[in-house]
């Protein structure tokens, strides 16, 4: 089989997750000789757009060029991956979605803000078909690697389907949610990150996005049990994972009860 | 006599004498929770603790492990057990283990020894000597070990401590690796005089006068057998975060999984076990896609089902030792004595 070839992308976002690649240090060389990078604006020069075996597409959208410039790319990959939780899952800037976001242009922009059209932050599958999705915020580039090592042996590596609360136990850390009522969003998030945050005594904020079924009334009762209020609850929840659709449908019932000013965005035109 | 005196003070000497011999494992603050950990000295040890969050059940079934090394192209697999040096390092000395762990630890020897033969599993505990502390009463306001009867092993240890007086230890051994280790030290220990046994047996009839049973375990199987549909499955499966903490605090949980990591060389690998839990979402899928325990509710029953019915039927042992663990570490505050009690109230 001659070397696959491959893009990696970004829209809106950090570049984190680009980053977080090239920082395979070790086993870049390795990672190399299995397949040929042709799109690698971060990286390198001499980037052809496509066709790519596999596209790894970093970033959410953010306005209706972004949208064109991904469906376009999406008829030129074979395979398609959403690394990262802005790729997966909206990201940071999906916060703007429950905002006024003429405000925040504004404050961005000044009296040009009406020169950078916007629409709702998206995820990219809500404008082309996802293959897969490598998660963490940064990507986590060893899933990144395996993943890259499945598709060359013809697999693909599960997602763990696990609470963060796994592997925090296993590596016998003392719970902060128990014991010191930080709130802590372990029990509902993926594992996968070996729980990186608890084992620095901070709380998980989410990035890797919701399990599958994701308690989240229970948590935030829980949450709220230990002395967070409402809206720290919400805004916990918003960090990385304003559009996943599990967060979403529980925020607006709960603001539907708590918070009526509080209300989901609207897009300039759509 | 065989067994031997040892005063509180000379605790720590002993502790610091095995050191020297062995591999040491006791109760420290590592992590600011108390957990088994390798010890290079006594100070670390944390003496008169409550349990450390992880029983005994880590050390011989470890959150992570190695099983073996593959060629996907060759076909060669070789055990990581053959590849360590597990079997010729020195004995570890666990030392200061809750009688509820080894009777805990006693179960996963029947499982891993008697009735499935498991050589990672027996590799490391027959490498491991245990001395034991007596409790002489309920160490928190979650323990329920009478209800569960663990608080008295006959096996599963080597030396036993036991506080007769004020700051006077009996040590007593139940295995020949403990005599072994009395015998090594003899300037840490007296001989213990006819007064001294006589207030060992008070002492042990005192213990039992201390304990009370908080639930009844006689006819517990069948109960909970008849409430397979109590409505108070369904309220506590609602409080619940499926979080999984109660499964690997447990010292009777041993259910793990098993996955492959690939190199990059995409030839060679390595085979890996890990803790899993029954409260998980894919934990009862098997090939083909089927899930036997799709739904919370029957996941969140079959942990009590496994504790309460399976394992006391199936090997004569209590499945749970009434450590409280699972209590403790809940994030939902869920109570398994409560959980029990309320589906046995349920009509
Ligand atoms: S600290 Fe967070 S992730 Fe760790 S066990 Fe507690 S709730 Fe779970
Ligand atoms: S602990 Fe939570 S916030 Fe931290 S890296 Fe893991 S998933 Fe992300
Ligand atoms: S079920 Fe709970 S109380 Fe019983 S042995 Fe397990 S952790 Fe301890
Ligand atoms: S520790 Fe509590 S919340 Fe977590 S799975 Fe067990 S019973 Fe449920």
């Amino acid at each position: 089989m001659s070397k696959p070839k491959i893009g990696i992308v970004g829209f809106t976002g950090c570049a984190g997750c680009q980053l977080s690649i090239l920082d395979l240090e070790d086993e870049l060389l390795d990672l190399l000789s299995l397949v040929d990078i042709i799109d690698f604006r971060m990286a390198m020069s001499g980037n052809k757009k496509g066709p790519y075996d596999i596209l790894f597409v970093e970033g959410s959208i953010v306005n209706t060029k972004q949208e064109e410039e991904l469906k376009e790319l999406r008829t030129k990959a074979k395979v398609l991956v959403a690394i990262g939780s802005c790729a997966c899952f909206g990201g940071v800037q999906a916060i703007r979605n429950y905002r006024n976001d003429r405000v925040i242009r504004e404050a961005q922009y000044g009296k040009d803000a009406d020169k950078f059209p916007v629409i709702k932050v998206k995820p990219i599958n809500k404008v082309v078909d996802v293959d897969h999705y490598i998660l963490e915020c940064p990507v986590n580039k060893y899933e990144f690697l395996d993943f890259v090592k499945y598709f060359l042996i013809g697999g693909k590596p599960k997602l763990p389907n696990l609470p963060v609360c796994h592997q925090c136990k296993a590596k016998e850390n003392r719970c902060i949610f128990l014991e010191d009522n930080i709130i802590c969003m372990g029990p509902i998030i993926q594992a996968g990150c070996d729980a990186l945050c608890p084992s620095y005594g901070l709380p998980c904020d989410g990035c890797r996005g919701s399990t599958l079924e994701a308690a989240y009334q229970q948590q935030v009762d829980l949450m709220v049990k230990k002395g967070a209020s409402v809206s720290d609850v919400t805004r916990f929840l918003l960090k990385y994972n304003g559009e996943d659709p599990q967060v979403k449908e529980f925020l607006f019932k709960a603001w539907m009860e708590h918070d009526k000013n509080l209300k989901y965005g609207e897009d300039d035109k759509e | 006599m065989v067994s031997k005196l040892i005063s509180r003070k000379k605790i720590p000497e002993l502790v610091d004498a095995m050191i020297g011999d062995f591999i040491v494992v006791a109760t420290t603050n590592k992590n600011n929770v108390p957990t088994l950990t390798e010890i290079s000295s006594s100070d670390e040890v944390l003496f008169d603790t409550e349990l450390p969050m992880i029983s005994i059940k880590k050390l011989f079934h470890p959150a992570k492990q190695d099983l073996f090394k593959f060629n996907r192209t060759t076909g060669v697999i070789k055990s990581c057990l053959e590849e360590s040096d597990i079997g010729v390092e020195k004995k570890i000395v666990v030392f200061g283990v809750r009688p509820c762990d080894i009777t805990g630890n006693n179960v996963l020897d029947e499982i891993f020894k008697e009735y499935f033969r498991d050589e990672f599993y027996n590799t490391l505990r027959e490498r491991a000597l245990i001395i034991g502390i007596n409790c002489l009463q309920p160490c928190y306001e979650n323990c329920f070990c009478e209800s569960m009867n663990s608080n008295d092993p006959k096996s599963g240890y080597d030396l036993m401590l036991t506080e007769i007086a004020k700051d006077n230890f009996i040590i007593v051994p139940n295995t020949d690796g403990g005599k072994r280790i009395l015998r090594l030290y003899p300037d840490l220990f007296q001989e213990p005089t006819d007064e001294d046994f006589e207030k060992y047996v008070r002492t042990l009839e005192l213990k039992k006068n201390s304990f009370k049973k908080d639930i009844l375990v006689e006819g517990l199987p069948s109960e909970l057998e008849d409430k397979f549909e109590s409505r108070a499955w369904k309220k506590y499966t609602k409080e619940c975060l499926f979080c999984g903490s109660c499964t690997f605090v447990c010292p009777t949980c041993y259910c793990f999984n098993v996955k492959d990591k690939i190199s990059i060389d995409l030839k060679t690998g390595i085979r890996q076990r890990e803790w899993d839990s029954c409260y998980y979402p894919e934990f009862a899928s098997v090939a083909g896609g089927h899930d036997f325990r799709h739904e919370k509710e029957r996941r969140f029953r079959y942990r009590y089902l496994h504790k309460f019915i399976d394992i006391p039927r199936r090997y004569n042992v209590e499945g749970c030792v009434g450590c409280g663990r699972c209590i403790t570490y809940c994030p939902a505050d869920i109570d398994v004595r409560d959980v029990v009690e309320d589906v046995r109230g349920e009509m």
